[in-house]
Formats: C-alpha cells, structure tokens, sequence
C-alpha cells in the first residue's frame, strides 16, 4: 500500500519527466509537432543571444546526417561574429584575416594531432605540456610588445597578436581534446569540419568545451527520429528551466538583497541581505549582524547556482535541439549530499576538464602502488592545482587588455580556495569509498530523513564558506577577515 | 575471453553501488549511467585493469567510453593484447 507521500513522490516525478513521455515523444516526431516545437522554441529563445541558432537547428533537425557541419559552419560562425563584437573589431578585412588566421591555426593542430603517431617521441610523450608550454611561450612576449600597440594603427601587427592570443588562450583546452582524439587514433575517420563542432563553440561559451570532444557529441547524438524528438524535448526542458530561474532572480533580488549589480533596492521586502563580494570589502566594524551575513551566505549561493544553471541549461538547451542529448551543466547540486556530488553536478563540464586534462594523467602516472595516495594527488591535481591554473589562465585575456599585472595578492585567494576545495573532495571521496563497503544502516524513514537534511545542510556549509574566497574584487586578508567575523571573531 | 568476463564481473562485484545487483546487467549496458558503479569506483576499476590485465593507461590515457560497460571493457583488453600492427 503507498503512502500519500509515496503517491506525491511518483506524481511529481512522471510530471516532471513529461519529455519522456512516449506519446508526446512521437507526436513531436510529426510535422505539427514540429511545427509546434520549433514555434515554442522561437518563444523561448526570442529576444536572447541564441535565437539566430534557432534556423540552424530547424536545418539540423531536417538534415541530421549533416548535423555537425551545421554545428561546425553556423554555430562556428556565430562564435566569431559574437568573439569580434566583444572585442570591437569593425573592419572587414581584420575580420576576415583573423578568421582565416584562426581556421588555419587550428587545421595546424589538427593535422599535427591526426598524425600523432608520426610526432617526435618527447611531443608524443607529453602533448598537453608542450601545448600548454608554446602558449606560455607566446605570453611571454607581451611585455616586449610597444605600450601604445592598442592605439596605434602602426602597431596593427602586435594588436593581431594579441588578438591570437586571445583565442588561443580560449580554444587551448579544445585544442587539448583535438590531441587527446589523435592520440587514441579517433582522428583518422573524421573530417577537420567535425571537430569544428566543438572548436569553435556557439554563442556565449565559455573555455568549457560543453559536450566536450567529437566523441562524446558522436555518442550522445540521436541516431533515430525518435531519439531527436527525445532530445528535442529534453532540451526545450531545460529551455523552459533556465526561463524559470531567470524569473527567479529578480525576485530573489526584490524579497532579499539589498543591492544587486549597479541596482540599489534600500529595502528588500522580506529581509535585508547582500551579495558576499558586497560583504568581504567592507571593514569588520561596518558588517551587518550575524544571521544577516548568514543568511547572505547562504541565499548567494543559491543564487549563484542559479545563475550557474541558467548558462548552462541555454547551452545544453540548444545542443540537445541540435540533437546532441548531452548530460547536463548543472543537475541539482543544492540537493546533493556529498562533497564529490556537489562538485559533479555543479558545474558537470568543468569538472570533466580538470578529471580528463588533470585527474585521470596524474592517477595514471603516479604512486600506483597505493591507492589512497593515488587518488589524493589526482584530486589535487585537478580540483586544486588544474582548478586554479584554469582561473589563470581565463583571467589572462583580461589582463592583456587591462594591463593588470597578474600579482600574488589578485591569486592568493582562489589559490587559499583551490587546495580547500581538493582535500575536501579528497575526503569526500574517501568517505565515499568506505561507505560503498559497508551494509547501509536501516534508519526508521523519520531518522533518515533528518540524516539526508543533514548531509545536505553540510554540504551547503562548506561550499557557501568557501565561497568567502572565490571573488576576485577582494585580496585575501579581506576574504579571511570575513570569515572569521561569522563566527564573532574579529581582527 | 569468457575468463576475461568472469574476472570483470567479480571484480564489479566487489565496487557495485550498495543497491545494485549484475543480476540483469548485459554486457553492453552503460556501468555508470545505469546506476551499477559511480565514478570513484571507475579509479578502481582502473587500477584493477592495470593490475590484472597489465595494460599500461599511462601510455594511452584513460578514456572514460572504455570503461562503461564490461563489453567496452573488453574490447579495451583485447586491444591492449593485440600484437602490434606494421603499417
């Protein structure tokens, strides 16, 4: 016999799974449903930066062995025209140029990863260094560059380097996944086009290769007209949630942040919290009260996990219509229990980077003899040292148009936060594993109900404190001056 | 083959998630997505391959589609033991 709860759990979850639903499944596969579909798509990408996918999509979804090249040819320009938008470049000829210049860099690494087996031993040997070391290379000569190369139309061939540095930096790591194919002989059967799929991302990415390499997208894309109905739907799903949260923002906002952005709201209609970037710069004496900076702490994550999901359920969204049924960025982070869950479904295509370029070649190549210690390096190596080397490495593009000097103190926080970050995956992970070998305790439903709330309330502790040190507008005195003002301690 | 298998499977045995069973698992079936082993339990499998079957990851790097289902698994085996071949 079900409980009341029981019957609400099983209606909740057949409600919230609509798009399996097999009957709409194959109702979408027909021309109205289509036509329904791609109208109610227009709805929910109209008047953002990803409604000129939406005729790319149509034409993927009626031409599906041509799937990737659409991807590659129209999403790949999208991706430029919106790269030279941000960076202000109006002339044509510059355009075209850098683009050709791009292309061909590109179909460089391309061939050069296709032919791998033919690569010198020591390129062999360590790609990804020698990748990463000629980008390092190009950096260094930044400050040999004329001061005034921005201005001065005599300098115009320093202004394209640093405009090429700028996309390497950017694409490196997509340029990583290219060696990785190369490496596993998966470039053979493959056209240069393909990986363009990837390579050169659609609208408002990131360094993230969401749907990571060729491969991956190869094995999540829809084989069958139903698959694309089912993909389709998926994605319209995750459409439909990134409008919720949009919507929720700025209702969180009104009900209880005092200030959001450049807006001032003097008083929030429920109860009077900030931003924590608002928080950490200010001296301890002008802090608000102790529930206000907890309450802070805690409705700025979830806001910001909401901003998270927003990104990325817009980019998955539009790779699933394109009939790629990809896992998606954020998945419930704010409902897990564990430290390594939270970090798994956080931020999903992050976190694959740092384990495929960080995690997996370190566990691999070190302390194989003691499992332990194995796992601990590889989780350092990728959610602390990879983590932070990434952050580096993203900032750089602002600093060569800034001329910030990339200095210890601008660092040192992210860098506090990155080795907290590891070890606490680390002993999550540990945690983990001993719990996989023991026989589950048979709690009564009340106590593990409470056991779960609890599990999840640490959870929320320990990423909302470590948060503290994960903005950039304070140094890292300040950050720790914040943290222990919650607990009453000041200095 | 049928030995590589049985190795495979009491080894899972050993990392399954606490509610899951190989009962009903098939060969081609995705060990992680369909709720058998989680990721940490990959590490493992890992280096259980390392051990048992000597295949060296350092030389090829871990690819995560070789290792989810045991007919991927497999197939990572028998390429690792396949004499090399001269183009």
């Amino acid at each position: 016999m079900t409980t009341p709860l029981q019957r609400l759990s099983f209606t909740w979850q057949k409600l919230s799974q609509w798009h399996e639903d097999h009957r709409l499944i194959n109702f979408s596969a027909t021309l109205s449903g289509q036509l329904l579909l791609w109208s109610f798509c227009l709805l929910l990408l109209y008047p953002g930066e990803y409604l000129p996918l939406l005729p790319l999509m149509i034409l993927a979804s009626r031409l599906p062995t041509h799937r990737l090249t659409i991807l590659a040819v129209g999403g790949g320009g999208l991706f430029l025209w919106k790269r030279f938008e941000q960076m202000h470049v109006v002339d044509p000829f510059w355009i075209i140029s850098n683009t050709l210049f791009l292309i061909g860099l590109l179909w460089l690494f391309f061939q050069l990863a296709r032919n791998y087996s033919s690569l010198p031993q020591w390129l062999r040997n360590s790609p990804q260094i020698a990748l990463h070391g000629l980008l390092w290379l190009c950096i260094a000569t930044v400050p040999f560059f004329p001061t005034d190369f921005r201005s001065n139309p005599e300098q115009a061939v320093f202004l394209n380097v640093s405009v090429f540095l700028v996309l390497f930096s950017f694409l490196i790591w997509r340029i990583g996944i290219l060696f990785y194919a190369g490496k596993r002989g998966l470039l053979k059967k493959s056209s240069f086009l393909d990986h363009m799929a990837y390579c050169m991302p659609y609208l408002g990415s990131t360094q993230v290769p969401y749907g990571k390499g060729l491969d991956y997208l190869l094995a999540k894309q829809a084989k069958q007209s139903p698959d694309l109905s089912k993909s389709q739907l998926a994605g319209i799903k995750l459409l439909l949630l990134a409008h919720l949260w949009q919507a929720l923002l700025p209702v969180l906002d009104r009900f209880t942040f005092a200030s959001s952005g450049q807006t001032i709201n003097p008083q929030p209609l429920l109860v009077k919290l900030y931003h924590i970037d608002s928080l950490t710069i200010l001296p301890v004496d002008q802090l608000p009260s102790w529930p206000i900076l907890w309450g802070s702490l805690f409705v700025d994550m979830i806001y910001e996990t909401m901003q998270l999901a927003i990104t990325g359920h817009m980019i998955v969204g539009c790779l699933r219509l394109f009939g790629f049924n990809v896992f998606r960025n954020t998945y419930r982070p704010l409902l897990t229990q564990t430290l390594v869950d939270f970090w798994n479904q956080y931020y999903y295509y992050f976190k694959e980077l740092l384990v495929d370029f960080f995690f997996f070649p370190a566990y691999v190549s070190l302390f194989k003899n003691n499992l332990k210690l194995r796992i601990f390096t590889a989780t350092m190596a990728s959610a602390c040292l990879g983590n932070f080397y990434y952050h580096l490495l993203q900032h750089f593009d602002v600093y060569l148009a800034h001329g910030v000097n990339i200095t210890f103190e601008k660092f040192v926080s992210y860098f506090f936060y990155s080795i907290v970050l590891g070890i606490g995956i680390y002993l999550s992970m540990l945690k983990a594993q001993q719990r996989r070998t023991l026989t589950p305790p048979n709690h009564p439903p009340l106590v593990a109900n409470l056991l779960v709330v609890r599990n999840i309330a640490e959870v929320w502790l320990f990423f909302s404190l470590l948060r503290i040190w994960d903005h950039p507008s304070s140094t890292f005195l300040q950050d720790t001056r914040f943290f222990f003002a919650l607990f009453g301690i000041t200095f | 083959m049928s030995n590589q298998r049985e190795s495979i499977v009491t080894f899972l045995q050993t990392i399954l998630r606490p509610s899951a069973s190989l009962d009903r698992l098939q060969d081609h079936e995705n060990l992680v997505q369909f709720g058998y082993i989680d990721s940490l339990a990959m590490l493992e499998l890992v280096a259980f391959l390392e051990s048992e079957f000597a295949i060296d990851f350092s030389e090829t790097g871990v690819n995560p589609a070789d290792l989810e289902s045991i007919d991927a698994i497999l197939a990572l085996i028998a390429r690792h033991h396949a004499p090399a071949v001269k183009h």
